[in-house]
């Protein structure tokens, strides 16, 4: 009988998330910036961060961890953004660290290379992706407290993040996913993970499966902007059903010319060098800067979040 | 009690739908798994009893540390279940099951695509071992959460993961492999 009550509550809960798909979704978001689908030069008409004093300022970094040379300047490019943008915290959606993850690792992949950050007092927000060992959650600087998927509200402004597991996301997880959210009483609530719901990557390209489950979730829950990495490579997707997906995934590793533009995807791409993302929050509104190792600005605009 | 109603027919759908799939357990697939889950939690409290028989891994660790507890832990494991071989946990039965499920998940509409979410960045053959490490350069194959929704549920220290073809259970704090299952996608 337990079975069969197991195969009852999955499907029990494959139906709720179903349903959530058919309830009316709230206001589209807004989006303001370059519709330019060309691979991203330098962008022309950039669309400043505010900086203002009060507003949360965060980065977005994905898909780094290698230890080359190409990942110690994207990071000291990070830095020298940090010196002018002081975002107090960085999110990362997943492989941390590529290849063996024995303790010197971690040092050569991560701590060196973002020193002046951690130096800094920035913190490391992680989750996980394929090629991250498990143990990672109990490492002080990713700041996941032994957890494989948690949630954490910055100290600044109506917002909450949501780091999520996507390379086993079980029904454990999906329940506390739709618990999180329903709880959840801020303004802004970011999901951040490695796999894309939607991407154009020629490589891996939107995953499917993972999309079906989380995405009616992120509908009903008012969700504005979600953060992935997986694909080597930055593009942010045009808004699907209202909600802005963005693809982090080039802070080491990069996949040059792995956007396939036939895919009707992307508002923007860039795949032709290492990149990560920096955001600000304040009010209704986010802007966001796309930037390359070489500190050019290859994308960036403003969002308003859905009502 | 709107929300009870909704609750209900959810339910409802949801016992008309296995029965439309045909994927209501019999009598002797029910004893299948809980023979299974008996099999996996007793690994289970065998790896709390030694885990708390060393010192505690803070959830604030330094790597140093990480790496000590989980090797001590796999090591510790390894010794406890010395004679442990292939298929003490994925019995014949089991692997049967196993078989069977998968097949059920892998032959629907979205099967191609599942699989191909499974296979991505995931080595085609690879030698395993039960109690090895789990190997250093292999990525961790994505597991669809349709294809986790269909099978049993494991203690928070086990996962599911596929390497190559073959399914394997991995104790995610020792970072070794419990058992695993050769062949476990169909062609």
């Amino acid at each position: 009988m337990r079975i069969r009550r197991d195969l009852i509550s999955v499907l029990t809960l494959a139906a709720a998330i179903a349903a959530c798909a058919t309830q009316p979704t709230r206001g589209p978001v807004q989006v303001s910036a370059s519709p330019n689908q060309a691979p991203a030069p330098p962008a022309a008409a950039e669309t400043p961060m505010p900086n203002r004093p009060d507003s949360l300022k965060f980065a977005i970094l994905g898909d780094f961890g290698t230890g080359s040379r190409a990942q110690y300047e994207t990071a000291a490019e990070m830095a020298r953004v940090h010196q002018r943008f002081p975002f107090e915290l960085v999110i990362t959606v997943g492989d941390n660290l590529y290849g063996s993850q024995r303790a010197p690792d971690f040092v050569r992949k991560f701590e060196t290379p973002y020193k002046p950050l951690l130096d800094a007092g920035v913190k490391f927000y992680a989750s996980l992706g394929n090629h991250d060992a498990r143990e990672q959650v109990r490492y002080n600087l990713f700041n996941m407290d032994g957890k494989l998927y948690y949630s954490f509200k910055p100290s600044k402004q109506s917002a909450r993040f949501y780091a999520l597991e996507t390379t086993s996301l079980d029904p454990d997880q999906v329940a506390w996913l739709q618990k999180e959210l329903e709880a959840g009483r801020e303004d802004w609530k970011m999901p951040y993970f490695h796999h894309p719901p939607y991407s154009s990557g020629e490589r891996h390209g939107s995953q499917g499966a993972i999309r079906e489950v989380v995405e009616p979730l992120f509908l009903k829950y008012n969700v504005s902007v979600v953060f992935s990495g997986h694909d080597h490579f930055y593009e942010r997707i045009k808004p699907q059903q209202g909600i802005v997906y963005f693809v982090t995934g080039g802070g080491g590793q990069l996949r040059t010319g792995n956007i396939d533009r036939g895919t009707g995807l992307t508002a923007k791409g860039f795949d032709t060098d290492r990149s990560f993302m920096i955001a600000e929050i304040n009010g209704d509104e986010m802007y966001f800067n796309a930037i390359a190792r070489t500190g050019a600005v290859v994308d960036s605009g403003m969002i308003t979040r859905r009502k | 009690m709107r929300c009870t109603r909704t609750t209900l027919a959810v339910l409802l759908l949801s016992i008309a739908c296995v029965h439309a799939q045909g994927t209501a357990a019999s009598t002797s697939d029910v004893r299948t798994i809980e023979a299974f889950k008996q099999r996996i939690n007793q690994y289970a409290l065998l790896h709390r009893r030694l885990e708390a028989g060393i010192p505690k891994l803070a959830d604030d660790a330094d790597p140093p540390a990480i790496e000590q507890h989980q090797r001590r832990l796999g090591q510790l494991m390894m010794s406890n279940r010395k004679g442990a071989k292939r298929g003490d946990v994925f019995t014949p039965d089991a692997e049967r099951l196993f078989r069977r499920l998968l097949a059920q998940v892998f032959s629907g509409p979205e099967g191609a695509r599942l699989k191909a979410t499974i296979m991505d960045e995931n080595p085609s053959v690879m030698r395993l071992a039960v109690n090895a490490r789990y190997p250093e350069q292999v990525p961790f194959s994505t597991m669809p959460p349709q294809v986790l929704a269909m099978l049993p549920r494991l203690p928070e220290e086990i996962e599911y993961r596929f390497i190559g073809n073959q399914l394997i259970l991995l104790d995610i704090h020792a970072h070794t492999i419990v058992d695993y299952l050769d062949n476990a996608l169909p062609k």
